[in-house]
């Protein structure tokens, strides 16, 4: 790989200060409208096609995020965890300049943290320093990214552990529950790439360079910066240390819906039952979403709120736990990315009350698709999601973090400024239709739990064994 | 709500909090100074501390209140009151949660009698023709009640205001009750809390008794490192009540008593263990006059004291093994006092250098070079910091190695410690520590919890600076002193957690070498 770190000076530009107008609900006086104004990102494009967001922060800290679009969601099954694996490899190995042990005694002995790690979509490289170790941050950072040490014995080590992971991620039911049921939904690509200890000791360390020559280019990377250091010195730095970085593309990943559905579909009432032997049932029911750009974006986020993501009155927590006392734990998930989406509820209950939960979570889903949501509980979620909207500026790393999300999911211009008024203009019908094209295909049911669960469960539907 | 917020947040002299041009910013100076110049304490006439910080460019504002109680204050009949106690406080007043609270008054009554009387049948007279007639009538009653009952009302009334993480937390010192508004809220919260803390209705008891079983099941029961600290703890303290689990023990949360939580609640939620923190976009001046108008009203009543208790030397090793559908895990813990003992001081410092990043002695010696295990990490004052607690070190072996073997491992770690400290690897522990409290301050939720913490334990928020003050003295010879004082086989208990799949099934054991 090429080192030029004094190739090509940064074209700056400067977001202005992006004043928000947003809504606040006062009970009875109807929508009032404030404005805020937040600290301004700045953009550095360097000739490489790398983009850093900059923002000043009060407090004497320097972080920084490097995003790289791979993650679990560019994965099939054949490659399932090769993000994870690559993390782990970088993470252990370090770079060319800092390899492995020299990498963690530097970054502990300036008392700062590093984290590799992939997640569905990206795959995350941060540091967080004080500002006078800003050079070496830069160094450590652009090193990581750009001339990782893709070392045999790391690689070793990092299979090891990552073995290790999965198999002490089984312990918990919740999250064999969650990968089962993201696994038979997208099956077993994508969301759904679930690694097992055999693919994982099966891959090569060619395979981990082959995914990082392929995606940890510039133009698939965005880089944030949160400090207390001028943008000048920032703009000096990013310049100096990530002009090195190959260009690469921006890549995409992709996910075949219409099969996906179908199966869904022909699931039916099925429940997959994975036995552990356990005091308390988790039950999830899923499906597949839809994409951020969708048109039904603020209608099924309203709904997903109602049902179950907007805390102790959403309808979920309110007929399961607070009426009920069945569950300490129950919640529902709608994750709408730039290519896929999901949708999952789910429950932790004592296994004699599995049936009862399992239906009240179908009858619960089922409804937002057939009966439209009271005028006064609209309102509610509307009011609510208006009123803490707030919150998502709250720190400089948030304000960030907008601007990386709208960069990413090529979002528009004003999506921030414009996002409460297209929130509240959604109506109960439109909610009832979004929903009817989530829910419609049926849900995918997944139980982990005692064996006898599959005596508790028949009346539900067919009892799957899928240990 | 545990000490690592605190433990982390040691060494902030000289550093500085740069002007960054950013809304707020513009006069701040070293961290320490900083904190002493503009954090505002107050003292209401009933006892209340009240502490405030105005920060931030975003109106908004974290709430805190902390209760100097949690399950240490609690004996074998009550063990799971606080945690209860703090579910229970969900459920709302005479106003705020029912329809009509004196028709609502009647049922209560009802239930409380019969909720009670149902226990200790279940408990004393369990094949009693009686208690299929009280289940039967418990259920109507339940039922009758419903009608005038408003659900989760606080949660409704926050949520439409934009309050997110509203939430609460029990340890075994402290509970703590929280939520982030946007500032104009501000009235609108002291309003709430402050009638919650002074009449809450336990409303819907039996109902919340299960939710907090199953709780138990999920964290617990359900969970073989969950199951192994709770027997670790049991079998580390033999008389204190840092024994008891937070929650209660799965065979008495399905009895504790409605009295016996209203009866906890009357004794330790008193002003003079109270303190609101308040922390983001506000003027201090503002938010005095508004919370001494609201909780200024609560009315005093007598400390029921400390525990009068100090748990005995374990005179000797103590060694369990617990049985789980489980991957392995070793815990190992040592007894020690907890601050303001100088030693508890040295004890951060030898948490750093043994297990605070890759580089740390535990991780680059068990996980990186012998590679037999796949985590280590040590901790400093589990389960709790106003009574004496213990240092601990939690493992995971690599296939193909045995919690035995890592264990050993981890005693010639202890040695080398003992032996080869050195003053770089001090510093660079304090540099660790250092930062890990400038970063802890990114965000006014984890800025509250930091000063409610250290107000509730040691009794002043600026305690935390002096803690940081304390732990900058540790010395090479203070490590070495306490590694052979404490860190020692006569004083440590050790708990294995091993698979039940794949070997020799045997039922769970608590029981002592």
């Amino acid at each position: 790989m090429k080192r030029s770190p004094m190739k090509k000076t940064a074209i700056t530009l400067f977001f202005p200060v992006l004043a928000l107008a947003f809504a606040l609900f006062m009970p009875g006086e109807g929508r009032a409208t404030g404005a805020l104004d937040l600290p301004p990102v700045k953009i550095i494009r360097l000739e490489n096609g790398a983009r850093i967001f900059y923002v000043q922060d009060e407090l004497p800290q320097l972080t920084i995020v490097a995003s790289v679009g791979f993650g679990r969601l560019y994965e099939k099954k054949a490659t399932a965890g090769v993000a994870d694996l690559l993390a782990k490899t970088i993470s252990l190995g370090g770079s060319e300049q800092y390899p492995g042990m020299k990498l963690h005694e530097k970054i502990d002995s300036m008392g700062g943290t590093l984290s590799v790690s992939s997640s569905f979509e990206t795959t995350v490289i941060s540091i967080r320093v004080l500002p006078r170790f800003r050079e070496e941050a830069f160094s450590i950072l652009a090193g990581l990214l750009a001339r990782p040490n893709l070392d045999e014995s790391y690689f070793a080590m990092a299979k090891s552990l990552m073995a290790d992971g999965i198999r002490r991620k089984y312990d918990d039911p919740f999250d064999v529950a969650f990968d089962r049921t993201m696994e038979i939904i997208f099956g077993g690509d994508s969301y759904g790439a679930i690694a097992t200890e055999e693919a994982i000791s099966s891959y090569t360390l060619e395979m981990m360079r082959d995914a990082w020559r392929g995606y940890f280019g510039a133009k698939n990377t965005l880089i944030a910066v949160s400090t207390s250091e001028p943008f000048g010195e920032i703009n000096a730095a990013s310049t100096k240390y990530f002009n090195a970085i190959t260009p690469g593309k921006a890549m995409n990943y992709s996910v075949d819906t219409a099969a996906l559905a179908e199966k869904i579909r022909q699931s039916g009432t099925k429940i997959f039952l994975y036995p552990k032997d356990l005091p308390q049932a988790t039950i999830f029911v899923g499906t597949l979403g839809p994409v951020i750009k969708s048109p039904g974006y603020y209608s099924l986020t309203l709904m997903n709120f109602i049902l179950g993501e907007g805390s102790f009155n959403s309808r979920l927590m309110r007929e399961i736990r607070v009426k009920r006392g069945m569950a300490y734990s129950v919640s529902s998930i709608l994750r709408m990315r730039r290519d896929a989406g999901v949708f999952l509820a789910f429950a932790q209950t004592k296994n004699e009350n599995a049936a009862t939960v399992l239906s009240l979570l179908r009858e619960n889903v089922g409804i937002m698709a057939e009966e439209k949501i009271p005028g006064k509980d609209l309102e509610w979620a509307k009011r609510s999601l208006s009123n803490r909207f707030i919150f998502k500026f709250e720190t400089p790393m948030d304000v960030l973090g907008n601007y990386l999300d709208r960069e990413y999911y090529g979002l528009p211009e004003r999506y921030y400024e414009e996002y409460l008024d297209r929130l509240n203009a959604v109506t109960g019908d439109e909610i009832v239709s979004e929903s009817k094209k989530v829910f419609g295909g049926g849900l995918v049911t997944c139980v982990v739990g005692s064996e006898n669960l599959k005596e508790i469960l028949k009346g539900q539907g067919e009892v799957v064994l899928i240990k | 709500m545990t000490k690592k917020n605190a433990a982390s947040a040691v060494f902030f002299f000289a550093l500085i909090f740069i002007g960054a041009g950013t809304p707020g910013s513009a006069d701040i100076g070293a961290v320490d100074t900083y904190l002493l110049k503009h954090v505002v304490t107050k003292k209401l006439a009933n006892g209340i501390t009240l502490i405030m910080l105005n920060r931030g460019y975003a109106p908004t504002l974290a709430f805190e209140i902390a209760f100097r109680v949690g399950s240490v204050e609690e004996s074998y009949k009550t063990a799971g009151a606080a945690h209860m106690l703090e579910h229970m406080l969900f459920k709302g007043t005479d106003k705020l949660g029912t329809t009509d609270y004196k028709k609502e008054k009647v049922y209560l009554d009802k239930i409380a009698a019969t909720g009670e009387r149902l226990d200790r049948l279940i408990l004393r007279e369990p094949k009693s023709a009686e208690i299929p007639k009280l289940k039967a009538r418990l259920t109507k009653l339940q039922e009758e009640h419903s009608k005038f009952v408003v659900r989760s009302p606080y949660d409704k009334v926050y949520t439409e205001q934009g309050g997110v993480g509203f939430n609460a937390s029990t340890s075994r010192d402290m509970t703590g009750y929280y939520i982030e508004l946007p500032s104009s809220k501000l009235e609108l919260w002291a309003k709430i809390e402050s009638e919650r803390l002074r009449k809450p209705v336990l409303r819907e008891y039996y109902l919340e008794r299960n939710n907090v079983f199953e709780e138990r099941l999920l964290r617990t029961d359900s969970s073989g490192v969950g199951g192994l600290f709770e027997r670790f703890l049991a079998t580390a303290f033999m008389a204190h009540p840092y024994r008891h689990p937070v929650i209660g023990w799965g065979a008495n949360i399905p009895f504790l008593s409605l009295k016996d939580v209203e009866e906890f609640y009357w004794t330790y939620y008193i002003p003079s263990r109270m303190t609101i923190t308040i922390v983001g976009k506000q003027d201090p001046d503002k938010t005095f006059r508004v919370i001494n108008k609201y909780f200024g009203a609560m009315k005093s009543r007598p400390d029921p004291g400390e525990i009068a208790m100090k748990e005995p030397p374990l005179s000797g090793e103590r060694r369990f093994v617990y049985f789980f559908e489980s991957n392995p895990y070793l815990i190992i813990g040592w007894l020690k006092p907890a601050a303001p003992d100088w030693d508890d001081y040295v004890f951060e410092i030898v948490q750093e250098v043994l297990s605070g990043g890759k580089s740390s002695r535990l991780y680059r010696s068990l996980v990186l070079e012998k590679k037999i295990a796949s985590e280590v990490n040590a901790w400093n004052g589990s389960p709790g910091a106003r009574y004496g607690n213990l240092f601990i070190i939690m493992a995971t072996p690599q296939p193909g190695h045995s919690l035995e073997e890592m264990e050993k491992e981890i005693y010639r770690e202890i040695a080398r410690l003992g032996d080869g400290i050195t003053a770089d690897e001090i510093q660079h522990a304090r540099n660790r520590m250092e930062s890990k409290f400038v970063f802890n301050l990114s965000d006014n939720e984890e800025v509250a919890g930091l000063f409610s913490y250290f107000q509730t334990i040691y009794g002043d928020w600026r305690e935390l600076v002096n803690y940081m003050g304390k732990v900058q003295k540790v010395g090479v010879d203070d490590v070495k002193r306490v590694t052979s004082k404490y860190l020692v086989e006569g004083n440590r208990i050790v708990g294995m957690l091993k698979d039940t799949r794949g070997g020799t099934k045997q039922q769970a054991t608590g029981g002592t070498k």
